[in-house]
């Protein structure tokens, strides 16, 4: 398994907004972007564990998503690995897979 | 004969306007004058259609219509659940109203609060004089991971949908970040669908007359931590519908109708991980700011209220992006009988989306259609006293679209 250490995205070349998702036009400032990447590390801002999934994801339950602000860069929604316990909101997490879009974090 | 009044009557605003040089603009006004219910069910046994004409056709004979210029239909997964598009031409059809315009309105589960705010905007118009608006949902019936992955269109699903997030998750986070942010427990968050779910009681049209208590919610099953199954709205079916009319021809028809005194959407950022603070919507505050400045009014003129309470957080974070609370202390209201129908802000008053039930499309329509009895003397064993004015939040998605209403009762 690849050990990824970065995160691709966008940041626009004037505003500097970003996302980790493809966007050739800034929506702040309509400005152009560039590709970028982003520490492949951040934190926790939220998380929940779900039990009930939504059709397709009943033989992964129960997993953990969260809301990970990635070091210098910005908010994303990914799965966390870590142990459910060990979960808190401010946690360092780094990054582990990426693959179709899907962002995996762990401890 | 009744779209040449309508465009008659558009013409002597229009002319008014042009007239009124350097004076205030005095626009038409719009007014409740009928209000229709169903009963939400899970496992209703009853079609899409049933549904609304049930609403409809009480609403119409409430108002005392025969006439209708406009229908609106407010409704979120007809065509994901019931693979049914076109709602508009099919209610008008299912009541024999063909020839009128008609059309489906969508903003997630904010879908009915929308549905109300475009058919008060086709009376101010003038282009539209009684117009019909009604909600609902069809949700029974169908698999909870079916529905679940169902009510995830309300999110950025090609974004977000990798991560296998529900829409209970979504909440779940916005829920935690809230705890933690503002150090306020789970038991000061669980007061609020005990709190519907009492007075859901008096409501017979409510889908749960159970009384519960917080340790029952925070006994529940957990659903997406630390969300438990009664901190969430169940799945129902319903229909809800209102008739509005001009408010100076709504004596016509009703003594009692209810002026639409402001009605206002707001969007925010699609999706949870675009915005910067989880624990306020941005929207709720915009939406209502708006309506209390066209209303010429203040949350402390407000005698009822219904927020859109689908998880129990979202019922504390209303109270306080409404203007009722600081950030942080709208669970003190709840905690301390502000907000049961005797106290000085009594809040879901049949029952909220907890209690009373929450077809998505719908529920924004049952919000003011149970503000418009509130403020008729007409909510019998769910009356509150002599209320003068009531708002009504409706939430899309999670928190992209917001509708607020305000109305007021007619001296």
């Amino acid at each position: 398994m690849t050990n990824p250490v970065e995160i691709k995205g966008v940041t626009c070349s004037k505003c500097h907004w970003s996302d980790v998702f493809p966007a050739p036009i800034c929506p702040r400032c309509y400005g152009p972007t560039t590709d970028t990447t982003f520490p492949g590390h951040g934190r926790i801002a939220s998380f929940t564990i779900i039990h009930n999934p939504p059709l397709g994801f009943e033989k992964e339950s129960p997993y953990t998503v969260a809301l990970v602000d990635i070091q210098d860069g910005p908010r994303v929604m990914a799965r966390v690995k870590t142990a459910q316990e060990e979960l808190r909101i401010g946690q360092v997490v780094k990054l582990v897979s990426s693959s179709n879009g899907l962002l995996e974090f762990g401890a | 004969m009744a779209a040449n009044s309508s465009a008659t009557h558009g013409r002597q605003i229009i002319k008014h306007l042009g007239q009124s040089k350097g004076r205030a603009l005095t626009l038409r006004e719009a007014a409740i004058i009928g209000v229709g219910r169903a009963p939400v069910k899970s496992g209703s046994g009853k079609s899409v259609t049933e549904l609304f004409m049930e609403a409809a056709i009480e609403a119409i004979n409430d108002a005392g219509v025969s006439r209708l210029d406009g229908i609106y239909v407010g409704n979120m997964m007809s065509g994901f659940l019931q693979h049914q598009e076109h709602l508009g031409s099919m209610m008008a059809t299912a009541l024999g109203r063909e020839g009128v315009p008609a059309y489906k309105v969508e903003g997630a589960c904010a879908s009915g609060g929308v549905a109300v705010n475009a058919g008060v905007k086709a009376v101010l118009s003038g282009l539209e004089e009684i117009v019909l608006v009604g909600g609902v949902e069809k949700m029974s019936g169908y698999s909870t991971p079916e529905v679940t992955k169902g009510l995830m269109m309300a999110e950025d699903r090609p974004r977000v949908g990798a991560t296998g997030v529900s829409f209970v998750g979504l909440n779940a986070m916005i829920a935690r970040a809230y705890m933690h942010k503002y150090q306020v427990p789970h038991e000061a968050i669980a007061g609020f669908p005990v709190l519907c779910h009492k007075n859901a009681l008096d409501n017979p049209k409510a889908q749960f007359h159970k009384n519960i208590t917080v340790d029952d919610v925070l006994k529940s099953p957990l659903v997406a931590d630390p969300l438990r199954l009664f901190d969430c709205s169940g799945i129902g079916d319903g229909a809800a519908a209102v008739i509005l009319a001009p408010l100076d021809t709504a004596r016509k028809f009703t003594d009692t109708p209810v002026r639409v005194a402001a009605s206002t959407v707001a969007t925010d950022a699609l999706s949870l991980y675009q915005r910067p603070d989880v624990t306020v919507f941005e929207a709720s505050r915009t939406a209502s700011q708006r309506a209390y400045t066209a209303a010429h009014l203040k949350p402390a003129d407000i005698s009822v209220l219904e927020v859109h309470d689908a998880f129990s957080v979202l019922g504390i974070m209303a109270l306080e992006d409404l203007g009722f609370a600081r950030k942080g202390e709208g669970s003190m209201l709840v905690k301390d009988g502000a907000c049961e129908r005797d106290g000085r802000l009594p809040t879901n008053t049949f029952g909220g989306l907890k209690a009373r039930g929450h077809p998505v499309g719908a529920s924004g329509v049952y919000q003011v259609a149970e503000l418009a009895l509130q403020l008729s003397n007409k909510a019998d064993k769910c009356q509150v006293p002599n209320p003068s004015a009531g708002l009504s939040q409706s939430v899309g998605g999670i928190g992209g679209t917001i509708a607020v209403h305000i109305l007021e009762r007619m001296e």
